[in-house]
Parts: structure tokens; C-alpha cells; sequence
């Protein structure tokens, strides 16, 4: 067998390994997240100052076309028929100051990294929530 | 990464560079996190990341 051929096989097995490995810490990250879910699968996230409360904030690329786009489109425009306030955008972002959030800076990290579209109800989120989901997470408490 | 994910501290030059693999976040050196102020998550969803979420 060639060399390059060798060179190609050995190229090919290394991406293999590393989309295993960066499955498995993806896992393992989204397992971190079980403890703080509540009854809807959402968990706590930073927010950044001046977040309206009582607004879903949909996140996702905008005016695109493909089927995640379209969920987050078509999930705004259920929510608001549904009288539910809410935001489409594609950018989000939030701070710390304090060491000790550093893990709900984590986690929140890990959540914006899931499935598209991520959904914000009141400093609660979750990626690719159903609408049922998102509105009962509104309602929660209220 | 398709997705944009970016950790920013005000206090690299104590070399606390923080960075992403599969959603979990990367704490190169914890001693410099003790030294810094603030750390900002920013993220940005642009039509490439939708492969993910298709």
C-alpha cells in the first residue's frame, strides 16, 4: 500500500476519533445539566442586565432557510398567537463577576451550545424546546 | 466551530484564556481565574451553525 494512502487512512481515523471525542464530552456536558432541569428539561442561565422578564427569547440564525430556522420562526409565531411575548435573535451574551457563577456560566455555556433553536423563558433555558414546553415554562409559577 | 462562542476576561495577561470543546467550558489556568473581574459569554447564531439543529 502507498504511503499516502497509509497518510490518508491515519488522517481519516484521527477525525473519527475526534468527532467520538468531542460526542462523548458533548454527553457528558449535557448530562451535567440533569440536576438543574426542571419539570419542562429547562435549567437556570446568566442573564444579562436589563433581560425583560416575562418575554421567550428564541435564539437562532434569522432569515435563513433551513429547518432549524423555520422551527424558531414558526415557534415565534405560535407563542405569539398563543399571547406570548417574545424575541427571534440570533446573538446573545452575559457576564459574570463573580467567581462563584462561574458554573452557571458553564452551564449556560453548555445549553447555547445544544440543538438549535435555544429558548430563554425568565433566566430559564433549553435547546430545541417544544412550543408546548416554552409556554408551559411561562406559565410556570404564574 | 460553525458556532461562535467566545469567553473574553479582562485579565489575559494572567493567562486566564478560556475556551469550548463540546459545549463545556475549558479553564486553562484556574489560578488566573481567581484574579479576574469579569468573564462574558458571547455567542452568535449564523446560518452555518443550522447543520446542527437540521
Amino acid at each position: 500500500m502507498s504511503m499516502s494512502r497509509w497518510l490518508l487512512i491515519a488522517a481519516l481515523s484521527m477525525g473519527v476519533v475526534y468527532q467520538l471525542w468531542a460526542s462523548h464530552e458533548r454527553t457528558q456536558a449535557e448530562r451535567g445539566l440533569l440536576p438543574f432541569q426542571d419539570t419542562n428539561g429547562f435549567v437556570p442561565v446568566q442573564t444579562p442586565p436589563g433581560t425583560l422578564p416575562d418575554n421567550v427569547i428564541i435564539l437562532a440564525a434569522l432569515n435563513c432557510p433551513s429547518s432549524a430556522a423555520q422551527r424558531a420562526d414558526t415557534m415565534a409565531k405560535r407563542l405569539t398567537e398563543l399571547g406570548i411575548p417574545n424575541t427571534r435573535a440570533n446573538h446573545y451574551s452575559a457576564s459574570i463577576a463573580d467567581r462563584d457563577q462561574l458554573p452557571l456560566l458553564q452551564r449556560t455555556s453548555v445549553v447555547m451550545n445544544g440543538e438549535i433553536p435555544i429558548v430563554i423563558v425568565n433566566g430559564m433555558a433549553k435547546a430545541n424546546p417544544t412550543v408546548d414546553e416554552v409556554a408551559s415554562e411561562f406559565r410556570r409559577g404564574k | 466551530m460553525r458556532f461562535f462562542t467566545d469567553f473574553v476576561t479582562q485579565f489575559e495577561p494572567h493567562g486566564a484564556r478560556l475556551a469550548t470543546v463540546g459545549g463545556a467550558v475549558r479553564i486553562a489556568r484556574d489560578d488566573a481565574l481567581k484574579q479576574m473581574e469579569t468573564l462574558s459569554l458571547s455567542v452568535e447564531y449564523t446560518p452555518d451553525d443550522l447543520e446542527r439543529g437540521s
